[in-house]
């Protein structure tokens, strides 16, 4: 079931009424576990034992290892975890992947065996829940936190719908004890979270899907495009992936919070940041959080020589890559952003005091306990704190402030090209095609031709213009609509703009999938 | 009731008011957005799918995209023919498939099919089965015209929630706003109102041609693209065999400039049906081939004058064929039929 159907709403009417009918949490989570196993099964019902396995592995790990005083057993069970959930990613998405490549290595040393690929469907949501359950299983054996109580609410916890898909991925510490306490329904929070919802379909459906009909054909057949054609189409990418992730997000956070449940903030509008390392706490924070408490930490983190710093941020980032698929182009991805973090002489963005060194480099803004939480009703924004600002706390940005955003934007457009050309030798081609075109006036001329005849470009690119203006007007705000101290006349006119405009505006050929169910 | 109880109600009743609202919102829209009174240039197939349907018995229905629109003046058929004449033709990217399904769809025994379809649609798969931008501009200005698309039948309730209902809303809004604009972008030769009652495009008429619109070369096409399109071809000319209609194929009229460019291709797809269509053929491509100027706005779209002189030429073929003999069968040589019946199955 994809959140951009008519049997969405009607599921989550229906979910929501049940949810808050039910008087004790014990039946809300038996709802929740029941409506999340059906959400999946709307897919492909066969997953769902797949996904039911993977918990249950882990539920029972971590109890055996909260039991257990045995530091060797403790550190078998986690392994039996470990590779349990590791297993299950490298049978659906790495096996084909590593097969193709050892072929293609043999070949070349005139050795032919007979290997043959997998071909599997790859599970919705697989990298996701995979994630979350080794995350618990982790805490558990380093005794952050207790295992759950209840195989309900356990389970509820890993497949807890709203995220389920493409997360944020969720925290057992965070969501567990809002699993197992009494939740009660909260007024405003439901109201912030309709509006959450609404500003996660305008991005989807009116600028992310928009975008990737100019963006797919391009990138289809890059040879065909001139260099500065290329690059407009990776600028719109980078807005078509943002549009599209980060609206799954604003709707699963909206929706969790229907329910009562908050879920952590995955986006910080990521393209108003000056450094790339402050991207990278602003963009799937859930995730750089992950493997900065599971990878980079582990290895060591900041606690060591800058030659062992740079190769664990390298080592973090080529892993992070290749979580997104199973391809050289997303290792080359990881590793470019990698190498821009980790070279000499980056700048790293000035909101890391009173953090600990290893949150230096990979700690994204919204740690558990600051920004990810809902303001409180009555926090005005004077007591948000300057640094939280993305791009800075005046209203119009600094010459220099400009100038960083836009050469941090500049480096993740280039590694954007890694990560949306079909295959790597593809991304080849786009870098030479810019490189021999960038100073060709010829070509600009003509890509200035093509958008003056191109009405439904022009048009897409208006309305990302107007998204980026409102994005940066509301950037205090944890999502742009908010419009807090807005006069409901006012409120209301803007959702009625909003939700007609949606449908207005929508490409002919419908919405299309999310770009990060493919992970 | 206690105090969660009351918040809940509190927040459904606040919710139930804002639907109210854009509910009502929803109904100012629905005012305007009646397809039936759109002037959008594809809302033109009500009215030419009418006009078929009130004609009487023998008809001469013409199927092919928009050079069929400009290209044929129904009522040099009509005296030639003493027929009733129903131009079908609309838009290339609306796919081969649509042309053959939409006339089907409306057949009756007796009537004399004329096809003239592009050579775009004969020479690749995507534009075969039509632009689904356009597919489905057209379903929102003409709902019921899903009927003529092969993949746009019911698919069921699942299908319906998972796909087709936003877009239905989309097309219904998008529709809405557009009349509430009363514009209409593409000027005053595309509207409905530019057909006459038998479906020719008539508002160009005396209008100066404009530059032509560049129509990208054909690439030869590959033998299974011809055989899937030979396929269906014949699939239609068996169908309207069953049902006593007779069915003949005209090859489109074309720019000098794009002939040129493109005759390779075109002489591959000429001979293929030549061997293997079971459809007789009423020109060759060749005759149909005029200078650039004597065309409007594109190389497929002919001007006033020489659409009279390409529908005379049409009108005498389809007459010398069908004057003499009874409505229902074409001469086709008996191998030639087994070998188009044999790339059919």
């Amino acid at each position: 079931m994809t959140f951009t159907t008519l049997t969405f709403p009607i599921f989550l009417a229906l979910v929501f009424a049940l949810h808050w009918a039910l008087r004790t949490q014990k039946l809300q989570n038996r709802i929740l576990l029941g409506a999340s196993y059906f959400f999946y099964a709307w897919w492909d019902w066969r997953f769902c034992f797949l996904m039911l396995a993977s918990s249950l592995i882990d539920f029972l790990v971590a109890q055996r290892i909260s039991q257990s005083p045995d530091d060797s057993r403790r550190k078998l069970l986690l392994a039996t975890s470990i590779l349990s959930n590791l297993g299950l990613l490298a049978t659906f998405k790495y096996f084909d992947f590593f097969i193709d490549n050892l072929t293609h290595i043999s070949n070349q040393i005139g050795w032919s065996p007979d290997l043959t690929t997998l071909n599997l469907v790859l599970p919705l949501g697989i990298s996701f829940y995979t994630f979350q359950t080794l995350g618990y299983t982790i805490d558990v054996y380093r005794k952050r936190i207790q295992p759950a109580r209840k195989i309900v609410d356990y389970l509820a916890f890993v497949s807890f719908f709203p995220q389920l898909v493409a997360g944020p991925i969720e925290r057992a510490e965070r969501i567990l004890p809002q699993f197992a306490a009494r939740r009660t329904f909260q007024f405003d929070l439901a109201c912030d979270g309709m509006r959450q919802i609404l500003w996660g379909f305008f991005k989807k459906i009116v600028i992310a899907d928009r975008l990737a009909l100019a963006v797919n054909p391009v990138f289809a057949e890059p040879g065909n495009f001139s260099g500065p054609h290329l690059m407009l189409s990776t600028i719109f990418f980078a807005f078509q992936i943002y549009c599209d992730f980060s609206a799954y997000s604003d709707i699963a956070i909206g929706t969790a919070k229907l329910f009562g449940i908050r879920l952590s903030r995955n986006f910080a509008y990521p393209y108003f940041s000056q450094s790339i390392s402050e991207f990278w706490r602003r963009w799937h924070i859930s995730l750089s959080m992950w493997f900065r408490d599971y990878v980079y930490i582990p290895l060591g983190g900041s606690q060591c020589s800058p030659a062992r710093r740079r190769l664990n941020l390298a080592i973090t980032f080529v892993l992070s890559g290749l979580w997104h698929g199973a391809a050289w182009r997303f290792v080359a991805w990881g590793g470019l952003n990698g190498l821009a973090i980790a070279l000499p002489g980056h700048r790293h963005s000035s909101r890391t005091s009173g953090r600990t060194p290893e949150s230096k480099q990979l700690d994204p803004i919204s740690s558990d306990s600051e920004t990810n939480r809902e303001p409180p009703k009555n926090r005005s924004k004077k007591t948000l704190r300057v640094e939280d600002v993305p791009g800075g706390k005046h209203f119009l940005p600094r010459p220099g402030t400009l100038l960083r955003i836009y050469s941090t934007f500049a480096i993740i457009c280039a590694a954007w090209i890694f990560f949306r050309a079909n295959s790597f030798s593809d991304a080849i081609v786009i870098f030479q095609q810019i490189g021999r075109d960038l100073f060709s006036a010829d070509a600009y001329r003509d890509l200035a031709t093509t958008l003056q005849l191109d009405r439904y470009q022009r048009k897409t690119a208006t309305m990302l213009l107007m998204l980026i203006c409102w994005e940066w007007v509301f950037r205090r705000d944890n999502h742009p609509l908010q419009l807090r101290g807005w006069p409901t006349m006012a409120r209301w006119s803007l959702y009625t703009v909003l939700i007609w405009s949606t449908l207005y505006l929508m490409p002919k050929t419908g919405t299309g999938e999310f770009v990060y169910f493919e992970f | 009731m206690n105090s969660k109880q009351s918040t809940v109600f509190r927040f459904a009743k606040r919710l139930a008011i804002f639907l109210i609202f854009q509910s009502i919102v929803g109904l100012t829209l629905s005012f305007y957005s009646s397809p039936a009174s759109s002037n959008h240039y594809l809302a033109a197939l009500r009215d030419k799918i009418q006009h078929l349907e009130s004609l009487p018995d023998s008809r001469v229905a013409i199927l092919g995209g928009s050079n069929t629109c400009f290209g044929i003046h129904s009522e040099i058929f009509e005296q030639n023919l003493q027929r009733g004449i129903a131009n079908l033709g609309l838009h290339v990217s609306l796919g081969l498939e649509f042309q053959l399904n939409c006339y089907l769809q409306h057949a009756q025994s007796g009537d004399v099919v004329m096809i003239c379809p592009e050579y775009h649609v004969l020479m690749d798969e995507k534009n075969r089965q039509g632009d689904p931008v356009v597919i489905n501009q057209l379903l929102e200005q003409f709902p019921e015209a899903k009927k003529y698309f092969r993949d746009a039948g019911d698919k069921g309730w699942k299908e319906f929630l998972d796909h087709q209902a936003v877009l239905d809303a989309h097309q219904w809004v998008h529709r809405s706003i557009k009349m509430i604009h009363g514009r209409d972008k593409a000027g005053k030769t595309y509207r409905r109102s530019s057909f006459n009652k038998h479906g020719d495009l008539t508002a160009h008429y005396g209008v100066q041609p404009s530059k032509l619109m560049p129509v990208s070369t054909l690439k030869a096409p590959d033998n299974k693209t011809l055989k899937e399109t030979v396929a269906i071809l014949n699939r239609f000319h068996e169908t309207c065999r069953h049902q006593d209609i007779s069915v003949y194929l005209a090859f489109p009229p074309l720019a000098r400039s794009t002939y040129d460019s493109s005759a390779d291709a075109i002489r591959v797809t000429a001979n293929f049906l030549d061997k293997h269509c079971s459809i007789e053929p009423l020109n060759r491509p060749e005759d149909n081939v005029y200078q650039n100027e004597q065309f409007f706005d594109s190389a497929y779209h002919l001007d006033a004058a020489t659409g009279e002189v390409q529908s005379e030429n049409l009108a005498l073929a389809l007459k010398e064929r069908i004057q003499h003999r009874p409505v229902g069968s074409t001469p086709r040589q008996p191998e030639q039929v087994a070998s188009a019946v044999k790339i059919a199955r």
